[in-house]
């Protein structure tokens, strides 16, 4: 999968649009295709033994770490600021918790934890196998009869579905642990009306586990058609690591924002 | 990658999924309620039971003892039950263990936890001087929450009136605000033109304040913190004691003389008993008379022996006869012989 060779002709506003929108769209339909082949090998593929198992290792165990640093702080610096405009405006500190816990089941523990997953595990996809394309690896693949998606992305696919989901919960637990700290220490909440779970219901619990597996699902088909896309040499794969980052979070939020739509009509307050 | 080292990866994936799938089953467990503690519904009827959900908790003084299980939307249909209309019942599912705490005349209200909290429905318990709930016999009457939106709607109202009613009387309006200007204006002229009476006069009042707290404290020293005062009232509340202790038998003595009297007055009731008592009136009133003519005469002798007339008077008035005789005594009693023989 290469860039098509732009054709000559009178440039123009006309020619941009629609250049612009021709190459978007055959960007969406080989995303698409990605996606779409993935599923096939899936239900049809070839199981490697140890595959699927090795990437929820490289993307869940080498993630904890850095999930953990990064939400623990983020569930520390969101209390604070909220307990902050809570005590300037109410001061009423009974559903800080309630509220914060809300939010992180609803939104947050998933899409801040995805976008986090996509600067590590989105760049790492893309990177491999963008470095695979350009030393031609990809092309070895397909002689030897093995199609680099049944290979290389459906392993993936599958370990981000269950390791984002499963990273996403710890890391809501921490952020809403370290939140708790937070509002003891520095406002005096205890731990007992910190961790109230009257505002979350069965809606915002669903409502985040479609956006684990949202976002568990887009980050690796995503990276990966990035990474299978890159031309040139090593500055293609910096170029394809990068796009996966960019790629994958403007995902995030796009998916955020239509599963979050959806959840209103479905569950609604 | 070798078989052991296939298994460590394995091992450790699985106990990162099994962490975060316990973090999910304990938030889920724990975010549902679950408890195995028995439970009992009560029915409780709204009017308006306001922005209460289903899954709302009950709280009896703040400790949740139960939930919201079902709004009923009953469209002000008569309950054969209550025999009263009903727009709104609600289903709760109490704890079995608050039950008997919960009375007859139980309160239920919907309320909300802080200043932007969630409505929750609070149970005031009721006096345990009345019999518990019985939530198959009793379906209790709910006070729905402070309807912010009608307070609202009426203050809204009220102030389109205050504003029409200013803008379509804006001469009156006009005309009292001069007036009242012109008011102050004369009444600020009066204070200043006048401003040495009102001197005097405040310094009057203060002095006449002075002098009264004064008056009032001597008062109280005179008549509130003078010793006498508690001694009279001591008197007068020992008196008033044995009035009451002695007032029993008094009024008993009172009454059987009242009842002499009337039996008394029963006897002279009649013609005849009137007759004997006028007879013995008369009697008496001669035998005064008697009396006292021999009193009379009694005093006559009596002045007589005074004067020393007589026998008697001389005996007893004239000292020489009284030593003569004393005499003549002393003698008969040395010389006894005397009396039977003469020397």
């Amino acid at each position: 999968m290469s860039a098509q060779p732009r054709t000559p002709a009178t440039r123009g506003i006309a020619f941009d649009v629609g250049s612009a929108a021709a190459e978007f769209a055959r960007g969406a339909w080989e995303l698409y295709s990605v996606f779409a082949r993935t599923l096939y090998f899936i239900a049809k593929g070839k199981r490697e033994k140890g595959a699927t198992a090795a990437q929820m290792y490289a993307i869940g165990n080498k993630s904890l770490a850095f999930m953990t640093i990064t939400m623990g702080f983020i569930g520390m610096i969101m209390v604070y600021q909220a307990g902050l405009q809570t005590q300037r405006i109410l001061p009423d500190f009974t559903l800080l918790g309630a509220t914060f816990l809300e939010l992180l089941v609803r939104d947050l523990a998933a899409s801040i934890g995805a976008l986090m997953l996509a600067t590590r595990v989105g760049a790492g996809i893309a990177a491999e196998i963008g470095s695979m394309v350009v030393t031609e690896q990809i092309d070895a693949l397909r002689m030897c009869a093995a199609d680099p998606i049944d290979f290389l992305v459906k392993p993936r696919f599958l370990a981000s579905l269950v390791m984002t989901t499963a990273l996403i919960v710890w890391a809501g637990a921490v952020a809403f642990a370290a939140g708790g700290a937070t509002a003891y220490f520095a406002f005096d909440v205890p731990w007992r009306t910190f961790a109230n779970l009257q505002l979350v219901d069965a809606g915002d619990l669903i409502t985040g586990l479609t956006k684990c597996v949202a976002y568990g699902g887009a980050i690796p088909i995503i990276s990966a058609y990035c990474g299978l896309s890159t031309f040139g040499g090593s500055e293609g794969v910096g170029w394809a690591t990068t796009r996966a980052v960019v790629s994958s979070s403007l995902a995030i939020i796009a998916l955020n924002f239509f599963i979050s739509a959806a959840a209103l009509v479905v569950f609604p307050k | 990658m070798s078989g052991g080292q296939e298994r460590s990866i394995e091992v450790k994936v699985g106990v990162l999924i099994l962490v975060s799938l316990a973090i999910l089953v304990g938030f889920v467990l724990v975010m549902s309620g679950v408890n195995f503690e028995r439970k009992y519904t009560v029915f409780v009827d709204f009017e308006n039971p306001g922005g209460l959900q289903t899954g709302a908790p009950v709280r009896i003084a703040g400790v949740k003892v139960g939930a919201v299980e079902e709004l009923q939307f009953r469209g002000g249909e008569v309950d054969a039950t209550t025999g009263r209309r009903t727009l709104v019942r609600a289903k709760l599912s109490l704890q079995q263990k608050v039950q008997s705490a919960i009375h007859d005349d139980a309160d239920f209200y919907v309320t909300t936890q802080g200043v932007l909290g969630e409505q929750f429905l609070a149970v005031e318990p009721g006096t345990p001087s009345h019999p518990v709930l019985d939530p198959a016999r009793t379906i209790p009457r709910g006070i729905g929450p402070p309807r912010i939106d009608l307070f609202l709607a009426k203050a809204y109202e009220l102030l389109d009136m205050t504003v029409t009613g200013l803008r379509n009387n804006q001469d009156l309006v006009k005309d009292i605000a001069t007036n009242t200007a012109g008011l102050l204006e004369g009444l600020n002229g009066s204070v200043k033109d006048n401003r040495e009476r009102i001197t005097r006069i405040m310094q009057n009042l203060e002095q006449l304040s002075l002098e009264a707290s004064t008056l009032a404290r001597d008062a109280r020293g005179k008549y509130v913190d003078n010793p006498k005062i508690d001694r009279t009232i001591d008197n007068i509340d020992k008196l008033t004691g044995d009035l009451q202790r002695d007032s029993g038998p008094l009024l008993k003595d009172a009454k059987e003389a009242m009842a002499n009297v009337n039996r008394a007055s029963a006897t002279v009731g009649d013609a005849e008993g009137q007759a004997k008592l006028k007879k013995t009136l008369g009697d008496v009133s001669e035998l005064a008379t008697r009396a006292n003519a021999m009193a009379g005469d009694a005093q006559q002798i009596v002045s007589h022996i005074k004067k020393g007339n007589g026998t008697v008077g001389a005996l007893v008035m004239d000292e020489e006869m009284y030593d003569d005789l004393q005499e003549l005594a002393r003698d008969l009693k040395h010389n006894p012989w005397k009396f039977f023989w003469k020397n």
